[in-house]
C-alpha cells in the first residue's frame, strides 16, 4: 500500500443491515467529506475471497479504524447477538500490539449506542472510552470529524455543524435524485456501501464551500 | 434479453445520477432549515455561521421563508433528520412534499 494511502486509509467494523443505514451513511459520509478512504469487508464481489484474511488485510492495510459495537446485544428473544464487530475490535488491537512499526500511529475510535452497554458482555473492554451516538446520525457525524479533528490532528477539515449541514444537503439531493432515476426502495435499500461512497465522491467532486 | 436490458438500464441510471451529483454539487447560496443538536437552524451555504437558530421547526421555517421574500436567497430547504427533504420554499412558488406516511403536495406563492 503506498504511504499515502494507508495514511488515509480507515477499517469500517460496522453493522450494516437495515436498522443501521443511518448510521453507517454518516460515516461514510463524513470520513470522505475529511479526505479520508473507508475500506469495507462487505460489497466485495469475489465470493472465493475468504473474510477473515480480508480483514486482515484490511486492517493492516489501514491506519485508522471505525468500529461500532451496539449490536452485541439481540434486539428480541431468540435472535442471537451479534459478535463480529468485538471480534475484529479485537483483531484491530492484535494488530496495533504485535503489529511492530506497521502499527505505529494506528488510531481507533469506538461508537456504541449507549455507553456502557458493552461491558457487561465484553468486560475486558472496561475502561477504553466508548462514543455513543445514540442511534443518532448528528451525533455520529459531530463525534467522528472531532475525533479526526483532534485525535488525528487533521486541521483542515471543516466545522462540525457545516459538515452536518453538508450531509443533510448531499442526502437530501441524492434522495431526490434516486427518485427522478427511479430506482426502487429496494435498490435504494440494498445499496452497497461502495455505491454510496462513490455518489458521495461525485457529489464533492466540485463542491466548493 | 430482458437480464440484459435491465442491467443496462441500471448501469445508465447510475451513470445518471452520478452526472447530475456532480452538478448538483456546484449549487451554492441555498438556505436549509435543519435539525442541530436538538434545535433548528436557518443556515447558509457555505455560510460559517447559522442565519438563526431557534427552539423549534415553526419560527426556522418562517426565518427562511423571510429570507425568499427579500432576495437573501432563491430557495430554502427544510429538511429530516434522516437527510430527507420535507418542503422546500422558492421565490416564485412554495411547495410542500410530505415525505412520510401519505403524500400530499401543495404549491403556492410566497
Amino acid at each position: 500500500v503506498p504511504v499515502n494511502q494507508f495514511d488515509k486509509n480507515v477499517f469500517i467494523n460496522c453493522p450494516f443491515d437495515f436498522k443501521y443505514k443511518n448510521i453507517i451513511k454518516a460515516i461514510l459520509f463524513t470520513l470522505v467529506y475529511c479526505d479520508l478512504e473507508p475500506r469495507i469487508a462487505a460489497g466485495s464481489l469475489d465470493s472465493l475471497e475468504l473474510r477473515l484474511p480480508k480483514i486482515k488485510k484490511l486492517i493492516e492495510e489501514s491506519k485508522y479504524s471505525i468500529h461500532d459495537i451496539s449490536r452485541m446485544r439481540a434486539s428480541k428473544k431468540g435472535e442471537y447477538a451479534r459478535f463480529n464487530m468485538p471480534f475484529e475490535l479485537g483483531l484491530n488491537y492484535g494488530f496495533r500490539v504485535y503489529g511492530g512499526k506497521n502499527a505505529s500511529g494506528n488510531k481507533s475510535l469506538i461508537f456504541s449506542t449507549k455507553r456502557y452497554n458493552y461491558a457487561r458482555a465484553v468486560s475486558d473492554l472496561a475502561g477504553i472510552d466508548i462514543k455513543a451516538h445514540h442511534d443518532d446520525p448528528e451525533e455520529v457525524v459531530r463525534g467522528l470529524r472531532n475525533w479526526i479533528r483532534n485525535t488525528l490532528n487533521k486541521t483542515d477539515v471543516l466545522s462540525a455543524d457545516n459538515i452536518w449541514l453538508e450531509y443533510l444537503v448531499f442526502s437530501g439531493e441524492f434522495k431526490k435524485l434516486m427518485k427522478e432515476e427511479n430506482f426502487s426502495r429496494k435498490e435504494q435499500n440494498r445499496m452497497e456501501p461502495k455505491e454510496y461512497i462513490h455518489y458521495i465522491n461525485k457529489w464533492k467532486k466540485e463542491r466548493s464551500i | 434479453v430482458f437480464k440484459l436490458t435491465k442491467t443496462k438500464t441500471a448501469s445508465i441510471k447510475r451513470a445518471s445520477i452520478s452526472r447530475k451529483l456532480t452538478k448538483a454539487g456546484k449549487t451554492k447560496g441555498r438556505v436549509h432549515v435543519i435539525p442541530q443538536q436538538g434545535k433548528w437552524a436557518v443556515r447558509k451555504e457555505g455560510a460559517k455561521r447559522a442565519v438563526a437558530v431557534v427552539s423549534d421547526k415553526v419560527t426556522a421555517v418562517s426565518r427562511a421563508k423571510e429570507l425568499v421574500k427579500s432576495g437573501g436567497t432563491t430557495v430554502a430547504i427544510v429538511h429530516n433528520k434522516d437527510g430527507t427533504i420535507s418542503s422546500s420554499y422558492s421565490s416564485k412558488k412554495v411547495t410542500e412534499k410530505k415525505t412520510t406516511g401519505k403524500k400530499t403536495s401543495a404549491s403556492k406563492s410566497i
